[in-house]
């Protein structure tokens, strides 16, 4: 077995799991992140200069991010709506179920997938991962303050974006009216 | 969304947070994954070998000159045999008299024009040997007559 494999098995066993979260709650449905997760280690055996990246996880942990944003942008025509996530073992939906059926998580990723720049990866570390602002900081080369700075502009244009696509929606429903 | 504060969004993304994949999806994932891995891995191998001979000058160079020689021996198979070949001569020996018949003068004159008809007739008086000037009556009609 070439040696760049070894290293890209050990990593899954390390931080398999965790980007395999990381792309279910972006995506949302199961089997989509289960694609995207074996698009991303092909990805990642492709690449020439496997040893020459600092952190492999940071670098996976981008790459996910873009892969899971690209899918939710390409397939926004016909994507799968939350409620279509796999029904609980029990019949009657537990809460985290209930609330994951909200339309408006949908529509709030479908927003992030929109920002520009190191704005989308910082929220998606820091209120979807739930990692710190030093964490974030030293995985991204930059400050903590930056990374405040970054979230806070990150927050303030998926508002933004949000109520405009609110505006457009309502838009529409008076010009069907 | 009635409301469009960040304390409302970061409510939501938090609730994204809270998604968990199944132990089940996680394990199908991972499995996924180290088949692609590795099934890539033997695809790898079994190109090695190709990549290793594309990748060298010589060996193209060498597998370039192979596939001209086979479609110069499929396109000419016998024309080097035939031109080495020498063209048959077929040497018969006459007798004088056949040499001066007017068929083989003939012959030998389309052959050669009146050198080679005069080559002919010298080969047949060598044949033949030196006679007399001198020829009387009777040894014209014993030749002529065999009697």
């Amino acid at each position: 077995m070439r040696e760049r494999d070894k290293k890209l098995l050990e990593f899954l066993e390390e931080s398999g799991a965790y980007l395999h979260t990381l792309l279910m709650r972006l995506t949302l449905p199961e089997d989509i992140s289960e694609e995207l997760m074996q698009e991303l280690f092909i990805k990642l055996s492709c690449l020439r200069d496997l040893d020459g990246i600092t952190s492999l996880r940071a670098y996976a942990q981008r790459t996910a991010i873009n892969l899971a944003f690209d899918w939710r942008r390409k397939n926004r025509q016909n994507a799968v709506k939350i409620t279509e996530i796999d029904k609980p073992i029990s019949k009657e939906a537990s809460p985290l179920t209930k609330l994951i059926q909200d339309e408006e998580l949908e529509k709030v990723l479908d927003v992030m997938g929109r920002l520009k720049g190191a704005g989308r990866q910082v929220v998606v570390m820091r209120y979807i991962q739930q990692q710190s602002y030093d964490f974030i900081a030293e995985q991204l080369g930059k400050t903590s303050h930056q990374v405040r700075a970054l979230c806070h502009k990150a927050l303030s244009q998926i508002r933004v974006l949000l109520e405009g696509n609110h505006y457009q929606v309502n838009r529409k429903r008076l010009d069907n009216v | 969304m009635s409301k469009f504060d960040e304390k409302e969004i970061r409510h939501k993304l938090e609730i994204i947070s809270q998604i968990k994949p199944t132990s089940q999806s996680t394990g199908r994932a991972l499995e996924k994954v180290r088949r692609a891995l590795i099934s890539e891995e033997e695809r790898d191998s079994n190109t090695n070998l190709w990549s290793k001979f594309k990748k060298s000058r010589v060996t193209r160079l060498a597998a370039a000159a192979v596939i001209i020689m086979a479609i110069g021996i499929l396109i000419f198979p016998h024309r080097p045999a035939e031109r080495t070949k020498p063209p048959e001569v077929l040497e018969v020996t006459k007798s004088p008299a056949d040499l001066l018949t007017v068929a083989s003068l003939s012959i030998a004159y389309r052959r050669g024009g009146i050198v080679e008809v005069e080559r002919q007739c010298d080969e047949a008086i060598e044949k033949l040997g030196r006679r007399e000037t001198k020829v009387s009556i009777q040894e014209l009609f014993t030749e002529f007559n065999g009697t």
